[in-house]
């Protein structure tokens, strides 16, 4: 074999030169600079990123996380209006007709970390505390930057809002700091305190409406609403009333001449719309398939008929005065599947009629309208002792269903009487606001508010019902366990 | 084989030196000193026919001798007169010898060797360069190439199925182009890849895929009949020179090359039958019918059929017999021609080949287009450069199966009610199952759906090796592998997958590639009398992809099809990602061996990918190896017993890199949302919080091996232990939702294999007339959770269409179970009249009523609910592995190969709603012995619309089954016959020609969950696998 003594220096120095060079020149190819997503550090730079992240903040409203499932199942079902469909095989979905719910109820609790209602919630709370604290640098026009930050206000106090009223006491975090704390439940009081807070902050920045290609976006009168609703919710009803006639005073807001139309699609271009869940068929715009769950099977749910989850009680249709225009238009029990054949069916609920089921949910879900801030009015009136002048505003709303497709003139239902009793009146407005604001998630609220009194009565006409569960411990949820279980700094609800 | 001796002889020359120079053989041309003198020369081939270079030829008792050349043939001259006995060697083949009398005149003698023992292979490739067999310390598996039937075989992965003890090859489903699964030594992942590292013609070419999707795999463009050889490298000290993408294994294949000698032109045909295995006895539509109404009463509600609904059941109350409408018989058929050659400066190999195969479901197929250049040149003395490339185009036609449980062509045969026509009166498709859960109707899946992939995919490099001086040679070398794939999609309206959006529409391209670019400098001498041999390298890897996602519905019609595309209303474009990632390598090697007795091995190599943390972007994955060759010692001369004897310990570290891409990182996802009806784009962090610490999984193994041989080498036996334990495997942390985030991906949790490896090779007979090898290899492993970070269990939904029939997780990983284990609601029989009842919350119409399930309440809570779901079974095997014997006699030789796998359970998917005993999907015929007060001595439930459709301990089955994969005989036809061919043989090979089992779905090699760690051995009603026949002709010129 032959000897080499050496390898030639001038080669190996080339060698090590190439090697290392390469090695040098190439370390930089380690860091990842992904070109089809954007880094956080990258963002919050332009008023067009501050414009995105708000718009992330509303997207959770239309989603699964919250009116696309997560809110709209167990408000729906849980209540005396409506129940989960005969036919429905999964025991977790029944529960929630049954208020037997358990503290891994996916419907109730979410899956895994995703938490539900309780999670869709944070969600949006995380993307507005987002806003607040990462817009306020960015340099633009300041009026626009305040409306901003007023929207993302908004959006914050209405997550606590349902928050506070479906879990009770609930950790309140402001910032991305808070938010890393996991820090334990805070009194419903400072909860209250802030939604006080931030709707106020934004009903002064916030614009009575917007341009058309902004409808949707948070106005001031959503932001009275808001805090209408929870001030009637916490039973102080002069500011209740205060910034309930704020809204009616404003001017801004009209009921539409025919009932179904504040539901049908292009609601947030009509007067009636305060605030909804915004659903559009639009590509890449989050659209709540309403209809899936709302209508029956027998139209086949792959194609144009829905999976029935939730379908009226016979005994709330059946509440309604007789020749209720509301009733008409609210429920349906024959259509067409897609073979184009006629099929009949239980009743349904027939108030959310999107273009095209599948395909076109453009649906909105309404979260204020008129007719529920003038009932709202009426109820703080009410129970401030202005019983003749809150039947007025009830009367109004029935008016319009006296009108039916804008023009009849029904006999009901028909003015109440203007010398109603304090508790007829409270009794009749809550009537009012069952029929009116049927299956908008509203009823359970109500429900509560009423201390399940109405619900225990009503609700066991309906088979499927655990009377043993209407009990008080179930007017909140319980803390989804997983949730415990990854915070322990959080405590469940009594009686779960 | 060919390349083998080659790759030796140069190994051989290079590490030992003068000390074995010995051992080679040389040719004698020393004269004869007879005065008459004749030539006898002829061919030297293996049983097969396949030319054997490098044989010993000679005459016996004489200095007569030869080697033979590339095409076999060998010439010895001045053979002298009288009777004479001509012998023929060859490492690895029994010697053959022929007595004959010469008597001056030129004779031919033709020798067809027989292979003496697989394992004999005498070098073997590892990562980064070949080493003989003898010298490994590692455990590195060969696959013996001749013996699988190539011809019939759809992809490279099959080859490895059964005949490498360690590797676990399941075939997902058994759709033509369907995917596989391997695993090297069990699955050592759970959130990321658990399959190995594919390097080609030394191109890093094809990384493992954690994809739950069945039909991938990565092996398919691959045509077989390409192979030359394939090595499977097991223990940490062959795996670590891969660093981060060796802890899953790797498997190497080296593709076939020229040869010096004469041209060569090869052809290969064959043509066969499909058939499906065997069908599923479910229900005709009148026994449907019945047990509908039945369930229905048995729970107090109205019938579903009336009598006259019943009697108006087609085919006089016998339906509609979904599978026979869907099933079929299909063929297959593969074509190869190819010419290789080459002299002392160039080698050329030059191969084309088309393999088509049909679908037994209906307008289901697969096929592949493939071309192969391997090309090398001397260039001088010192510098070789050269190029392995091949391209291939394969097209995939797809029936849905066991891509989602309910949603599914097979599944639609299974599910589909039997009392329903299958279209309606007017002619058009009954859309949807009525009165069952509303699966889709197969047969209009079959004749209107339109789904196709296509890969155009090209694996090559160039390579250039200059010898610096004798001791040092530098290797350099650039590889490229690219793909572009595109998958069609087209549901018109008259099916269900169309009818709702008036015609559905997809065209999905993406192109990936990598280019990587490798230089090692390989320096061997002797030291101290001792071979030496130091290897370092630095490689460099760039991957990028990119995809775009088209789709549009709502077609005034269905006329264009999916290239109609623009003509729909909806079009939205899906996505477009885009990736990039980089990898850095240092490696370095010494092999170092004393006196052919003690060898060592130290490999290490430095990682730096693109994918890990900025606080974690490189690792270092070190390996250890030591084996002692006791039959060179000198007490172990005198034995008889032992012809080999070695043993090798390793251990080592290695990485697994495949955690995805950018998931360390803090960014943001579209979350747009719509006003005034319009869409407004938004952006929100990530629901995954980032992490800059995110790196490698990590693996340590270590591994005691035993070679031995016996008899002369006529058995050998390669025993290996080994336990791994992986740890810092990624798992998605949940985060509670008040954080702002719902999961964080972490390095957390350990897992660990155990096992032992068999692989046995016997020559039972050599004799001239009558040839009978046999090959065993069995495996052993167990897999064991260690740790999950805080969980000490997580359940697992897979989903897939699972949640949507079971609303909840049917598998669970646990600390101290197997990965990937069953888990749902055991049983004990059925609840007859009178039994006590131990519950004391009852669910009414189910719980405590004569003819349902005695559920066990597992946590004597009283109540049975989810909480009661326990572990029920596990899809990983004890043992697995092949059996092959190979019987040759005169020009006749007959390939046997049993496959199998033991103590696996298999979730039968398909029996949560079809052995249910209730109106949601069609029943087996089971449910024809369903409870009945009158018929109470049976394990079948009684009738009941409201059973939950959940996992229970009855959908778990032993998986335990032994196939007899394939059944080859061959026959080499006389030269008369075809004169001008060195070599021609007919071949008939049966394959799946039975399978012993008790699994009662279609085939209990099923894995519907493809390569994801967490479910293996679940059956989503998997495409049915086809039994086949199939006649070939091999011709060599």
């Amino acid at each position: 074999m032959t000897r080499h003594s050496l390898v030639p220096r001038a080669g190996l120095l080339a060698l090590a030169l190439v090697l290392v060079g390469a090695a040098s020149a190439c370390t930089d190819l380690l860091t990842e600079r992904p070109k089809d997503r954007i880094s956080t550090d990258a963002f919050f730079q332009t008023a067009a990123d501050a414009k995105a992240a708000l718009a992330a903040t509303y997207r959770p409203l239309s989603t699964q996380s919250l009116w696309g499932i997560n809110l709209q199942w167990p408000l729906m079902a849980a209540t005396d209006e409506s129940r989960v469909g005969p036919e429905e095989e999964n025991p977790n979905i029944v529960a929630l007709t049954q208020l037997a719910w358990t503290t891994t109820n996916p419907y109730i609790a979410g899956s895994n970390s995703a938490g539900g209602a309780w999670g869709g919630l944070y969600q949006m709370i995380t993307r507005a505390n987002l806003v607040l604290a990462r817009v306020p640098a960015i340099t633009m026009d300041e009026t626009q930057k305040a409306q901003m930050l007023g929207e993302a206000k908004f959006l914050r106090a209405l997550g606590y809002f349902y928050l506070v009223r479906l879990y009770g006491d609930v950790p309140l975090v402001l910032t991305p700091e808070d938010q890393a704390a996991l820090g334990p439940r805070a009194p419903q009081a400072d909860v209250f305190a802030q939604i006080v807070q931030d709707a106020t902050e934004a009903e002064a920045v916030l614009p009575q409406s917007w341009g058309s290609s902004d409808k949707g976006r948070a106005t001031q009168g959503a932001a009275e609403a808001l805090l209408a609703e929870q001030y009637l919710w916490r039973g102080d009803w002069a500011n209740a009333a205060l910034f309930a006639k704020k809204i009616i005073d404003s001017g801004v807001y009209d009921l539409v001449p025919n009932y179904i139309d504040a539901f049908l699609p292009g609601s947030q271009n009509r007067s009636e719309e305060i605030f909804a869940a915004q659903s559009s068929s639009v590509t890449g715009a989050p659209a709540i398939d309403i209809a899936a769950w709302e209508y029956p099977r027998a139209m086949n749910p792959n194609s144009n008929g829905g999976w029935g989850t939730w379908q009226p009680l016979q005994s709330f249709i059946d509440s309604y005065p007789a020749g209720d225009y509301r009733k008409e238009v609210s429920f349906f029990t024959s259509g067409i599947d897609p073979s184009g054949n006629v099929v009949t069916f239980l009743p349904h609920v027939y108030k959310y009629r999107p273009t095209a089921r599948p395909g076109q949910q453009d649906v909105n879900w309404p979260i204020y309208r008129y007719a529920d801030v003038l009932l709202m009015y009426a109820e703080a009136l009410n129970e401030q002792g202005q019983t003749p002048a809150a039947i007025g505003y009830v009367n109004m709303v029935r008016a319009r269903a006296r009108n039916g497709t804008g023009s009849e003139n029904r006999a009901e239902p028909a003015d109440l009487s203007a010398s109603l009793s304090q508790a007829d009146a409270r009794a009749a407005i809550f009537d009012e606001r069952k029929w009116e604001l049927a299956f908008e998630g509203k009823r359970w609220f109500d429900l509560v508010r009423q201390g399940f009194t109405v619900f225990q009565t009503a609700e066991a006409t309906d088979p499927t019902v655990i009377p043993a569960n209407i009990q008080p411990t179930r007017m909140v949820w319980p803390i989804p366990q997983a949730q415990i279980d990854l915070n322990p700094n959080l405590t469940q609800n009594p009686g779960y | 084989m060919m390349t083998r001796l080659t790759l030796l002889y140069a190994a051989a020359a290079l590490t030992l030196g003068a000390s074995t120079a010995a051992a080679v053989p040389r040719v004698d041309r020393a004269a004869s000193a007879h005065a008459v003198a004749a030539t006898v020369s002829g061919h030297v081939t293996d049983a097969n026919g396949r030319p054997l270079a490098n044989a010993q030829v000679f005459v016996v008792g004489t200095q007569i001798r030869a080697l033979s050349a590339a095409d076999g043939r060998y010439s010895l001259a001045g053979v002298p007169d009288g009777a004479q006995t001509i012998r023929a060697m060859l490492i690895g083949f029994a010697p053959q010898s022929r007595t004959l009398t010469i008597a001056g005149q030129a004779v031919t003698v033709d020798f067809a060797l027989a292979a003496q023992s697989v394992q004999l292979a005498p070098v073997v490739t590892v990562g980064y360069g070949t080493q003989r067999r003898r010298d490994l310390t590692g455990a590195v598996s060969s696959v013996e190439v001749a013996d699988v039937p190539v011809n019939v075989t759809a992809n490279l992965g099959q080859m490895l199925e059964g005949r490498v003890a360690g590797a676990q090859v399941t075939q997902n489903n058994g759709a033509p182009g369907g995917g596989l699964s391997i695993r090297v030594r069990g699955t050592n992942s759970i959130a990321a890849n658990s399959e190995p590292l594919y390097v080609i013609d030394g191109i890093p070419a094809i990384t493992g895929t954690s994809s739950n999707d069945p039909y991938q795999n990565p092996l398919s463009s691959i045509s077989p009949n390409d192979i030359e050889s394939i090595e499977v490298l097991k223990d940490a000290s062959s795996t670590a020179i891969y660093g981060a993408r060796g802890a899953a294994g790797v498997v190497l294949i080296t593709t076939k090359r020229g040869q010096r000698g004469q041209n060569r032109v090869t052809l290969d045909a064959s043509y066969g039958t499909l058939t499906p295995g065997h069908t599923i006895d479910m229900l005709n539509g009148r026994q449907f019918a019945e047990l509908a109404n039945e369930g229905r009463a048995n729970i107090g509600g109205v019938p579903f059929y009336t009598d006259s609904a019943i009697a108006a059941i087609p085919n006089g109350g016998l339906g509609t017999d979904w599978q026979d409408l869907v099933l079929q018989d299909a063929t297959q058929q593969n074509y190869n021609i190819g010419t290789s050659g080459g002299d002392d400066v160039t080698r050329y190999l030059l191969s084309g080949g088309y393999f088509q195969q049909g679908g037994i479901v209906i307008n289901s197929g697969f096929d592949r287009y493939s071309g192969r250049v391997n090309l090398e040149r001397n260039v001088s003395k010192r510098f070789l450069a050269g190029t392995n490339l091949t391209i291939s185009r394969t097209t995939n036609r797809i029936q849905s199966s066991d891509q989602s449980l309910g949603n599914s062509t097979v599944m639609g045969a299974l599910w589909f009610n039997p009392a329903s026509p299958v279209t309606n009166p007017d002619g058009s498709y009954v859309l949807n199952s009525p009165v069952t859960w509303p699966i889709e109707n197969p047969v209009a899946n079959t004749v209107g759906l339109n789904q196709q992939r296509t890969i155009f995919n090209t694996i090559g490099n160039v390579f250039a090796e200059y010898d610096l001086m004798d001791a040092l040679k530098l290797r350099s070398s650039v590889g490229l592998t690219a793909s572009f794939d595109r998958f069609r999609f087209f549901a018109p309206r008259t099916i269900p997958g169309g009818a709702s959006a008036q015609g559905s529409a997809q065209n999905q391209s993406g192109e990936n590639y990598t280019v990587v670019n490798e230089n090692t400098i390989d320096y061997r001498r002797q030291v101290l009398g001792n071979a030496l041999d130091l290897l370092g390298g630095f490689t460099v890897q760039r991957s990028r992809g990119e995809s775009i996602d088209a789709r549009n519905t709502r077609f005034s019609n269905d006329l264009l099809g999916v290239y109609g595309l623009p003509t729909g209303t909806q079009p939205v474009i899906q996505n477009s990602p885009y990736s990039e990632s980089a990898l850095l390598s240092y490696l370095g090697r010494v092999n170092y061996n004393v006196a052919d007795k003690y060898l060592v091995t130290l490999t290490g190599r430095a990682d730096g990918s693109s994918r890990f943390g900025e606080n974690n972007k490189w690792g270092f994955f070190p390996s250890a190896a030591v084996a002692w060759r006791l039959i060179e010692e000198p007490f172990m001369k005198h034995q008889k017993l032992f012809s080999d004897l070695k043993i090798r310990l390793s251990y080592g570290v290695t990485g697994n890199q495949e955690i995805g891409l950018y998931n360390s990182l803090a960014t943001l996802s579209g979350n747009n949302y719509a006003f005034g009806g319009t869409t407004v784009v938004g952006y929100a962090t990530n629901s995954a919080a980032p992490n800059p610490d995110l790196k490698w999984e990590t693996t340590r193994q270590t591994n005691v091996g035993f070679d031995m041989g016996w008899l002369d080498d006529r058995i050998t036996a390669s025993v290996d232990a080994y336990r791994s334990t992986t740890r810092d495997l990624l798992l998605s942390v949940d985060l509670p939702a008040q954080s702002g985030y719902q999961t964080q991906l972490r390095n957390v949790g350990s897992v660990q294999n155990t096992g032992l490896e068999l692989q046995l090779n016997t020559v039972n007979f050599a004799t001239e007339r009558f040839g009978w090898r046999s090959s065993l290899s069995a495996a052993k492993n167990k897999n064991k959770v260690l740790d999950l970070g805080v969980a000490k269990q997580i359940p697992f939904t897979g989903d897939k269409g699972i949640s949507g029939q079971t609303g909840g997780a049917v598998m669970v990983i646990k600390v101290g179970e197997p990965l990937a284990s069953f888990y749902g609601l055991r049983t004990n029989g059925l609840y007859q009249q009178g039994d006590p009842c131990p519950l004391t919350t009852l669910r009414p119409t189910l719980d405590c009523v004569p003819g349902e399930y005695k559920y066990v309440d597992t946590n004597g809570d009283g109540k049975i609910d989810a909480n009661d779901r326990v572990i029920l079974g596990n899809g990983q095997p004890d043992w697995y592995g092949g059996l092959s014997n190979d019987f040759t006699a005169g020009p006749v030789n007959v390939n046997v190969f049993l496959q199998g796998s033991f103590g696996n359970e298999i979730l039968n998917g398909p029996a949560i709603n079809d052995r249910n005993v209730s109106n949601l999907s069609n029943q087996t015929t089971d449910a024809l012995n369903r409870w009945t007060p009158t018929n109470t001595n049976t394990n079948v439930p009684r009738a009941n619309v409201n059973r939950p459709r959940e996992l229970y301990d009855v959908h778990v089955e032993d998986g335990s089954f032994i196939r007899l994969q394939s059944l080859s005989i061959a026959y080499r036809l006389p030269e008369r016959l075809v004169p001008r061919a060195d070599n021609a043989r007919v071949v008939l090979t049966g394959q799946n020609l039975h399978v012993w089992t008790d699994y009662s779905g279609f085939d209990p090699e099923v894995n519907s969950f493809g390569g994801d760690a967490r479910a293996r051995g679940i059956d989503l009603g998997a495409y049915p696998r086809a039994r086949s026949w199939t006649l070939g002709l091999n011709l060599t010129f």
